[in-house]
């Protein structure tokens, strides 16, 4: 059933007066004004009795005995035959908006997701449809500003005027917003003579559609639009009404769809629901909070496909299928609107083989692969480099786990014992052993099933700085392997890696480079008094793109199957729980890099405490760190690399501080030990090692009942926002800090962004989680509290301007945090570091 | 060697409790240098094909070696992460093969024919053998015997020989392999596993 339509879908007829006019007299079929002036030739009636003519321009009565009854001259008028003088009318109208508001509030499109070049057939999904009409004679239209496009009736771009005339009306065309924060007018003219003075207009707008998916926050901005879904919790949806406020009071139905390609979307735009039937939404005229609605409740197990993705879409026009007006999460060629994730560390669809067999000295290898995999493509390769006085027999959770997923995981036989040199050319010879003998391994069974180019790394231990050794050694070093080269490592993971080497030796480089470690490793402990221990030293040097999984409570050979309990420290979790967690990370990693499942990555991207695999147990706490990689493209405003005083940016700002206890500086622990001292200000810091490498940050507090900000300028120059998407920086608390002692808690705070003209719209981010307490492990020195642990928040731009908070994007001048009880924690010591805007 | 073992006793009992079943505490640096307890067994081979020796910075490819089993404190054996004491054979480090942490059982391989009755078989510092040269070798062992290290008297040498068994001759690292997983199974049941993963078959005879 068809939802009540607010709105009559005719079009208003529009007078526009002519100001400074005399009015006209009206004529006497009341179509237009008139004049009295009698000039048509007498003959003017010969052979049209009875008949309303035009004769150049003036409307001729003629009657019976076919002689000139009247005469009149049209005036804001066009003469038509059998018609006479009609009124000079153009009206513009959209389906949605009203008369009285189309100046006002004015057509909201939508920013084009697809690029300019993109085809119509797929542009008229996200346009708005414009119908064009006159009373009389034709028009002429075009778009007054920048950032709108403007389509034919035939679905052709417009490039300065338009002109239909009177035969081609009532036509319709079509707008695309091109850029958002775009404001422009399409105006209609009159092309008649005599109606130069008519015309008619529309106020376009552009906002970005920041998607419909998510879920509900409590606190501004109430809604956080996301990709990712675990199947524990419903798919919302939601419209901002102060994005697009000619939506509000608008009922729209609401379908989960498959998700399909635009071009897909353009041959058939048909709508078929996924969930058993469409919900419906009507856009509140207050809040975020008031205009969402539940889109998927989400069944406990629905035989979810991890690759499945889903658009969803609201139809506002009812007509069940999308097009024009309607609004839609996922028009995009790579990414869907959102997905859901089941059970990451359920057993995937294939069976798993298991081969053991050996090359040769130091050549032992246990390979796991889809029993099925005669009929698949080719997949990706996981090898795996154990850790010293490890077995690769000891990785059987994580290979039959990721092969039964489509992963063809291999284990080998990893010479760590002499060294980390020793283990990187296990590494590299291991690797270049399988994909040299697929012709006998397995009988054969993997030859022509496995993707030279997407092989993946993961180490343990000694092996987990030997993959990322083995790496450098083929970029650096001048290694050549047989069978692969660097460019088809894809990714290189490593679980609580030693550090033996200068990280120049044991570098990432710009490789996508995974860290995951466990707060309570009793051997690679990350202890500050132990330079092989501090892990964190690897990630700093990575130059792609970094993430790190930092689980508290977990000991080193949770990651193994067999090795001795080295785990110290409070809440253990186990080694099932942190296998699970091995599990799901890893599942999502690869999916991420080498599925093309985008929304994986908010695994990594958000905070833990906002997205988390559903099988893991609810007391696991996770620190997350992702760093888009060096050379991308990001506006970084702060990383605190050159060795600057706290009051410069490393972009060149001023940064105004309020706080207490501020140094920027190494992020290295100055006393090798985690007790706190006022003369240890990066107390907890991991991150670097002043005599091999150095990560810098900045650090900072505030007492309880006090507030304190920092307060960063946009370097003049980078405060065009409108291309970025996501505001980003990564922040932790300072163990054993009294300020964190005496929180003992999550911390949290409130990002502000300024613009130009003093505005500010500021965003608690509370709301999506908090920067974990250090885990309370005692040891190295007085006190509980291991080292710190950063995390990555990320604020997607568009939750600054939620509900139309008039924030002017173009012209951002400053970032500021603030700190304090009325915006977040009451009290808390932090370390900040990598303040980014990304795209 | 008394005096040291009882010092290391001591050191262990300042650390917090050991739980049961709970792995030893680090050493701590300042004991070492220390002796290995005992020479179980000894057992020469040969190899026909040389194999690579990497646990010492530079050492020549192998044709000759010893496999050993020795007891040492368990504290010594564990295998870490972060740097562990280097076993030495006089002045060479030998590479650890399996170990028992539990009792402190360890296998080793030594390169060459050392006289095990001159050179004394010991703990040195923390460090990762592939950084060892010959001069810090030399600087180990002369560090051993200042803290009057000895080594295992004739006697006891030839009993473990008489243990271990007769002289190996095999092909080459491969078929060392095999022999290191018999070894294993003799003289650390417990590593089993890991002997059963030495002798994984060719490809295509899995």
């Amino acid at each position: 059933m068809k939802p009540v339509r607010l709105l009559s879908l005719l079009p208003f007829v529009l007078l526009v007066a002519c100001d400074g006019c005399e009015p006209a007299k009206v004529s006497p079929d009341d179509t237009g004004p008139v004049t009295d002036d009698t000039s048509a030739p007498p003959d003017a009636c010969d052979d049209h009795a009875g008949e309303l003519l035009c004769v150049e321009g003036r409307a001729v009565t003629c009657d019976e005995a076919g002689d000139v009854a009247s005469e009149d001259e049209c005036v804001e008028a066009v003469c038509e035959d059998g018609r006479g003088c009609v009124a000079c009318t153009v009206d513009l109208a959209d389906a949605f908006v009203l008369e009285a508001d189309e100046d006002s509030v004015g057509v909201v499109l939508v920013a084009n997701p697809l690029g300019p070049t993109a085809p119509f057939e797929q542009l008229r999904l996200v346009s708005r449809a414009i119908d064009v009409s006159a009373a009389a004679g034709g028009v002429s239209l075009s778009v007054d500003g920048l950032g709108v496009a403007l389509f034919d009736p035939d679905g052709q771009q417009v490039h300065g005027e338009l002109a239909l005339d009177a035969s081609a009306l009532p036509a319709t065309v079509f707008v695309v917003g091109e850029l958002a924060g775009a404001e422009a007018q399409l105006v209609v003219s009159h092309g008649q003579d005599g109606c130069e003075a008519v015309g008619d207009s529309l106020r376009l707008r552009v906002a970005a559609l920041p998607g419909l998916a998510g879920g509900a926050l409590e606190a501004y901005p109430w809604f956080s639009f996301h990709q990712a879904f675990e199947i524990t919790h419903p798919v919302l949806a939601a419209v901002d009404p102060g994005r697009l406020p000619d939506r509000i009071g608008l009922e729209a139905e609401v379908w989960v769809v498959e998700h399909k390609s635009p071009e897909a979307w353009a041959a058939d735009p048909t709508l078929v629901d996924v969930t058993g039937g469409a919900e419906s939404l009507t856009v509140a005229a207050s809040t975020l909070a008031d205009s969402q609605v539940v889109a998927w409740a989400l069944p406990a197990d629905p035989g979810v496909d991890l690759l499945q993705g889903y658009d969803l879409v609201l139809d506002f026009d009812g007509d069940g299928a999308l097009g024009p007006g309607d609004l839609i999460d996922g028009l995009s060629v790579q990414d869907a609107g959102f997905s859901v994730f089941g059970d990451l560390t359920a057993p995937g669809p294939y069976a798993v083989e298991q081969v053991q067999y050996s090359g040769g000295n130091w050549m032992g290898q246990r390979t796991y692969y889809p029993e099925d995999i005669a009929a698949l493509g080719l997949l990706p390769l996981v090898v795996i480099s154990h850790g010293n006085g490890h077995n690769y027999t000891w990785y059987d959770y994580l290979g039959e786990h990721l092969a039964s997923w489509g992963y063809v995981v291999m284990a080998h036989q990893n010479n760590t014992g002499p060294g980390i040199e020793t283990a990187s050319t296990t590494t590299l010879t291991n690797t270049d052993y399988l994909l040299g003998n697929l012709s006998s391994i397995a009988g054969g069974a993997l030859e022509g099933h496995i993707d030279g180019a997407a092989v993946v790394w993961i180490g343990h231990s000694r092996g987990g700085e030997g993959v990322v050794r083995a790496y450098d050694r083929i970029v650096d070093g001048g290694y050549r392997p047989n069978n692969y080269g660097a460019e088809d490592i894809v990714l290189i993971s490593s679980i609580a890696p030693t550090v033996f080497n200068s990280v120049a030796d044991s570098d990432p480089h710009d490789v996508p480079y995974h860290l995951m470690a466990g707060a309570a490793d009793g051997d690679v402990s990350g202890s500050p008094d132990c330079t092989q221990c501090e892990f964190f030293r690897i990630a700093a040097a990575a130059r792609g793109p970094l993430q790190i999984t930092y689980v508290q409570g977990a000991g080193h050979n949770d990651f193994n199957c067999c090795g001795f309990d080295d785990a110290t420290g409070p809440v253990q979790i186990g080694r099932p729980e942190a296998q699970q967690l091995a599990k799901a990370y890893y599942l999502a990693l690869l999916g991420w890099y080498l599925d093309d499942i985008p929304a994986a990555a908010e695994y990594f991207q958000r905070l833990y405490d906002d997205l988390r695999p559903s099988a893991l147990a609810p007391t696991t706490v996770v620190a997350s760190v992702y760093r888009a990689a060096a050379a991308s493209d990001k506006l970084v405003l702060d990383d605190f690399q050159l060795g600057l005083t706290p009051d410069a940016s490393s972009s060149g700002g001023v940064v105004a501080i309020d706080a207490d206890d501020v140094a920027e500086d190494g992020l290295q622990d100055g006393d090798s030990r985690f007790s706190w001292s006022a003369s240890d200000e990066m107390n907890g810091m991991t991150w670097a090692d002043d005599r091999l490498d150095l990560d810098r940050g900045l650090v900072l507090g505030w007492a309880s009942g006090a507030e304190a900000s920092i307060d960063w300028e946009v370097p003049a120059g980078q405060g065009d926002w409108r291309s970025w998407s996501t505001l980003s920086f990564r922040a932790c608390q300072v163990t054993r800090h009294p300020n964190t002692v005496a929180l003992g808690v999550p911390l949290d705070f409130t990002v502000t962004l300024v613009d130009g003209a003093g505005a500010e719209s500021a965003v608690a981010f509370g709301s999506w989680g908090g920067l974990n307490q250090p885990y309370q492990r005692s040891g190295s020195g007085q006190g509980a509290g291991w080292a710190n642990e950063f995390e990555t928040v990320r604020i997607p731009l568009h939750a600054f301007d939620a509900e139309g908070a008039s924030l002017d994007f173009s012209d951002i001048v400053a970032v500021r945090f603030d700190l304090g009880g009325p915006f977040g924690s009451a009290t808390g010591q932090i370390g900040v570091d990598d303040l980014e805007v990304l795209p | 060697m008394r005096l040291a073992r009882s010092l290391l006793f001591g050191l262990m009992l300042a650390a917090p409790p050991v739980l049961a079943g709970s792995p030893p505490p680090v050493v701590d640096q300042a004991v070492l240098p220390l002796p290995v307890d005992d020479l179980v067994a000894v057992r020469s081979f040969q190899l026909e094909e040389a194999r690579p020796y990497a646990w010492m910075k530079g050492h020549e490819p192998i044709r000759a070696g010893l496999l050993l089993a020795v007891d040492a404190e368990p504290a010594l054996c564990l295998p870490r992460q972060v740097a562990e004491p280097v076993i030495y054979v006089g002045g060479v480090p030998a590479e650890r093969l399996a170990t028992d942490w539990t009792s402190g059982r360890l296998l080793l391989l030594v390169p060459g024919e050392p006289d095990l009755a001159a050179l004394p078989l010991h703990f040195g510092n923390p460090a990762l053998p592939e950084r060892i040269d010959v001069e810090q070798g030399e600087a180990a062992l002369a560090a051993a015997r200042e803290a009057g290290i000895l080594a295992f008297s004739p006697a006891r040498v030839q009993a473990a020989r008489d243990a271990g068994g007769q002289e190996l001759r095999l092909r080459d690292g491969r078929a060392l392999d095999f022999a290191v997983a018999a070894w294993i199974e003799a003289w650390a049941p417990e590593e089993s596993e890991r002997a059963h993963s030495l002798r994984a078959p060719s490809p295509g005879s899995e």
